[in-house]
């Protein structure tokens, strides 16, 4: 089990605004990492500079033994990273099964001249992609809603439905952005084993969420982000009495036993597409 | 000219400031300032000759009022019947330039009817010759082109209606709320903007640049037709980008860069080639810096 | 034909009363069974054909010239109906190619007639036209010439395509217009293409085969419809089988969402350019026919009003759909006539017909905005997508305020606006 991915010294610089400073985080293959912090600590800021939505002012990200830094998005779902949106992004007009396909569709080849002539690669690519997408509605459980446009599913069936498209795309690591936002704790209890099985299937998973019931229960390590800072690192029972991490979140002057942070005031609205 | 396109240009920046909203439907705006002051004073109080002296300023400010107004007229007739519906049914961005090109059509390709009186026609009008060319009171020669008194007005005319506008918006309330409005719509609304009115407000002032403009088009170039609206609007568009699309004083910088550059090539290049490297400088703009020159705040 | 992604092709075969559900629920409420299920054994029998539909289509829009020659329209016969069903033809050209740029992959194009031009002019250029003294790259015959007549709208669609598909759609819409009249007036200024006087003579093509020789020409009208026949079936099908994998899935995801699509891996510029690039092509196919039909082109044939109102015909005909754009194209060149037929001349009650016509469309353009944004026949998941993709405050246009250019970097750069880290 070796280091997955390595953000070293990534620094975010907006004009004159600093969103990360200095962040080191590695991610160890096989594990689930979570990545907390209060509101504004720029933990999605450092998933842009991940995935090629950002190019980090400084610092740099290795994966796989080879640099990511700065690459576009799509060529960073290619080298085998994915993720999902706090906001969910999906295509709503779309259905479920195709929202999904599209996942798939990263790794076919089907060029254009495949797509004009119907090339026997077409054909079979199509019908593979179609199983394929079935199979991770499936796995999701939302296989149901296949044919539903995905605008008209449940918000934690959206959720599902974005991570499966995510999974389509045969990723190493996989990025969720606060996949328990807005669920009744029913369906967080279904997305934690999800993860889980998401894992145990043999894919790297690196979260963020507000939710600590939801976070230290699943992670093997964790980090905190304040600041744009990296304040604390490891396991998460360490990291949980760790002063520092307590004072981000509750504010200076609480010394002790750090307990639970308070249940940060996630947004709930359904996603505005 | 370069002045002409920054007075054009101030309506496309107002109206994008606000609503984000590229009114395509401006250049008829335009050119209905030169077609209604053509046939309110030309046809239909038949005024033809020259004018001097205080008679001549009265003239010319009563020539560019009535543009204006009308113009401005049209453009919130224009927002009223081409944009207010989309606002109310949540278009797509795609509707609302769509609705704004048919609106542009319409109107510019009715000008070109001639069943009704006010109506142009197919072929050039000429305008009432308010303003003598040849005048040789005001005319001087500065820096190797011929400054003539139409020209002077323009220039002119221009400066004080930017003057004008710089104030409104940035110290009368109305102004303020246009710039509220452009800077965060929903904040705006719950400070008790009243929305609608502000859109109108926006639409009808540039309006009346445009009007404005058309008027100063007529005069300076004695004659109109009913589709002098399209290139010039299509380059005031790109002066507006080219100063900072939003920016009030970016569109008058960019309106006077352009007429620069375009006369510039003229000279290089060869007059034919005018109108390509007024087309090239959009897309030039738009890759290497696409927030203009002075960015994009409203306010300048 | 409505274009939409049949999701699951193992499923039972469709029937008519389903696809109707699908597609046109609000029709299919109205349409009592009686009716939908004996047109259904149509419906089912035609999907079963497969492939020879297309030789059906062409059979029978082969008939058309034949069926002109009636007497219950007898302004058809003779030149005058050949040259509407010629225009209506490459119009539908037209609008099957910008159906393609703008309905699957939402590209506002607004100087798609560019590459009309460029075809018909590489046509003219490479062929034995013009003056004696007029230049020419090659003296090939026509047919010879329309594969790079293709090349050059390829050619066109990238270069135009590379610099300017980062920009956000009203941005593109002016540049595209910009482009259109710069290669206007690059052709009225060079000496090569003869400036504003055109290029005339462009030979018309024969055919020269052992056992069967045609000159296209006076005689021989019906030839230029039977020449348009492949050239629109083959854009069909082209579309139909791109709608259908995974480039048209691709197109939709960008339009659908073009930060998320390039976050799973679609790569979004190469996908536009090549949207574009396929448009640009049919779209010199079009200007072949054109340049050896009518055998005479000049910079002022092809107007900046031209790209325009093709942009018109396939907004209202229906965007992203076959029949859609079909409808636009047979709207736009029939309506005028139609019109002008009806009045008995060339006015009503003094509004010029010819000049008037735009202004018609004009008005159509901003109605349809209004009250059926897709377009009349538009594929159901366009019709859908412009209802609905408002701002959720209903206030003003601000899908993102403040974001500008480069939709990649803006996008999120507004989600770190609205506060979260």
């Amino acid at each position: 089990m070796g280091t997955l991915m390595n953000v070293e010294g990534v620094t975010m610089e907006f004009g004159g605004l600093r969103a990360l400073s200095d962040v080191n985080i590695d991610i160890q293959e096989g594990e689930i990492f979570g990545l907390i912090g209060p509101n504004g600590a720029g933990k999605t800021t450092l998933f842009n500079c991940i995935t090629g939505v950002y190019t980090p002012t400084r610092g740099k990200v290795d994966f796989s033994g080879g640099s990511i830094t700065g690459k576009r998005p799509d060529q960073i779902v290619e080298v085998g990273i994915c993720r999902t949106f706090q906001q969910i992004r999906l295509f709503p007009n779309m259905s479920a099964m195709e929202n999904v396909f599209i996942g798939v569709d990263a790794r076919h080849q089907t060029s254009i001249f495949g797509a004009i002539f119907r090339s026997p690669r077409h054909h079979r690519e199509e019908s593979e992609g179609e199983d394929k997408a079935l199979e991770l509605l499936e796995y999701c459980g939302v296989r149901k809603f296949a044919n539903d446009l995905a605008k008209n599913l449940s918000y934690g069936d959206q959720r599902r439905l974005e991570i499966a498209r995510a999974l389509g795309t045969k990723p190493k690591l996989l990025l969720l952005d606060e996949p328990a936002a807005g669920m009744n704790p029913a369906e967080k209890n279904g997305l934690r084993d999800l993860v889980r099985k998401i894992r145990d299937s043999g894919v790297t998973v690196l979260l963020i969420e507000h939710d600590m019931k939801v976070v230290m229960g699943l992670s093997d390590r964790v980090a905190v982000l304040d600041h744009g800072e990296r304040i604390a690192f490891g396991k998460p029972e360490q990291v949980q009495k760790d002063p520092k991490v307590v004072e981000a979140y509750l504010g200076a002057g609480t010394g002790g036993n750090a307990g639970q942070p308070p249940a940060s005031t996630t947004p709930t609205e359904p996603s505005d597409g | 000219m370069g002045f002409l396109y920054a007075l054009i240009a101030l309506g496309y920046t107002m109206v994008y400031g606000v609503l984000k909203l590229i009114n395509f439907a401006h250049d008829a705006v335009f050119a209905l300032g030169a077609v209604s002051t053509w046939y309110i004073f030309g046809e239909l109080f038949g005024i033809d000759t020259p004018k001097t002296g205080l008679v001549l300023v009265i003239t010319v400010l009563a020539v560019l009022i009535v543009g204006g107004l009308f113009s401005g007229g049209v453009a919130v007739a224009l927002e009223r019947v081409a944009y207010r519906p989309l606002r109310k049914r949540n278009a797509a961005r795609l509707s609302y330039l769509i609705s704004a090109i048919g609106a542009s059509f319409f109107v510019t390709y009715l000008l070109q009817q001639d069943f009704l009186p006010f109506l142009t026609g197919p072929g050039p009008r000429q305008f009432p010759n308010i303003v003598s060319a040849a005048q040789d009171a005001f005319s001087f020669e500065l820096l190797n082109v011929r400054v003539t008194t139409p020209r002077m007005l323009v220039v002119v005319g221009a400066l004080i209606c930017f003057l004008v506008l710089d104030r409104l918006i940035n110290k009368t309330t109305t102004g303020r709320s246009i710039r509220a409005l452009s800077e965060d719509p929903v904040a705006a609304q719950l400070m008790g903007v009243n929305v609608d009115k502000v859109i109108i407000m926006t639409f009808f002032i540039g309006g009346v640049f445009g009007g404005i403009a058309g008027a100063l088009y007529g005069i300076l170039f004695g004659t109109i037709a009913w589709n002098i609206g399209f290139i010039p609007g299509v380059k005031a568009f790109t002066a507006a980008v080219l100063g900072g699309i939003g920016n009030i004083r970016g569109a008058m910088l960019g309106g006077l860069l352009l007429g620069l550059i375009e006369n510039m090539s003229t000279v290089c290049i060869g007059s034919e080639w005018k109108n390509v490297v007024a087309f090239t400088v959009l897309p030039l703009v738009l890759i290497f810096r696409p927030t203009g020159i002075m960015g994009e705040r409203i306010g300048g | 034909m409505a274009m939409t992604g049949v999701p699951t092709r193992k499923s039972a075969p469709e029937t008519l009363r389903s696809h109707l559900d699908r597609n046109y629920p609000r029709l299919s409420q109205k349409l009592p069974d009686t009716f939908v299920t004996p047109a259904n054994v149509a419906f089912q029998g035609w999907r079963k054909l497969g492939y020879f539909r297309y030789l059906l289509a062409a059979i029978l829009m082969a008939t058309i010239p034949y069926l002109m020659d009636n007497d219950i329209f007898p302004i058809l016969q003779g030149g005058y109906g050949i040259n509407i069903l010629f225009t209506t033809g490459y119009w539908i050209l037209l609008t099957l190619g910008l159906s393609v740029v703008v309905g699957l992959a939402g590209l506002l194009d607004l100087g798609y007639v560019a590459f009309f031009m460029l075809g018909a002019y590489t046509t003219a250029l490479m062929t034995d036209s013009g003056s004696p003294d007029q230049w020419h790259l090659v003296t090939w015959s026509p047919w010879l010439v329309l594969p790079f007549a293709v090349i050059m709208a390829l050619v066109a669609g990238f270069v135009l395509g590379v610099p300017t598909l980062r920009l956000r759609g009203d941005y593109l819409a002016i540049v595209t217009l910009g482009f259109h009249e710069i290669v206007r007036q690059s052709v009225n200024n060079l000496t090569i293409t003869n400036g504003s006087r055109g290029i005339a003579q462009i030979p018309s093509p024969v055919i020269d085969l052992p056992f069967y020789y045609q000159e296209f020409g006076l005689d021989a009208e019906y030839y230029w419809w039977f020449l348009l026949i492949p050239a629109i079936l083959g854009a069909v099908l082209m579309i139909k089988h791109l709608d259908n994998s995974r480039v048209g899935r691709y197109w939709s995801a960008i339009r659908e969402d073009e930060v998320a699509a390039s976050a799973m891996g679609v790569p979004v510029t190469k996908m536009k350019v090549l949207a574009f690039m396929i448009g640009a092509s049919v779209s010199g196919v079009a200007g072949w026919i054109y340049a050896i039909k009518i055998g005479y082109i000049a910079p002022n044939s092809f107007p900046l009003l031209q790209s325009i109102l093709v942009l018109c015909a396939v907004v209202i005909g229906g965007l992203g759909s076959i029949s859609g754009a079909v409808l636009g194209a047979i709207l736009v060149v029939t309506l005028p006539e139609i019109v002008r037929e009806l009045s008995g001349g060339d006015e009503i009650f003094g509004f010029s017909i010819e000049a008037g016509r735009i202004a018609i469309f004009g008005a159509l353009l901003i109605l349809v905005m209004i009250y059926r944004p897709g377009g009349l026949l538009a594929a159901k998941r366009r019709r859908t997508e412009l209802q609905e993709a408002g701002a959720a405050d209903g206030v003003v246009v601000a899908e993102d305020p403040g974001a500008h250019v480069k939709t990649r970097d803006a996008d999120l750069w507004d989600d770190r606006k609205k506060g979260e880290h």
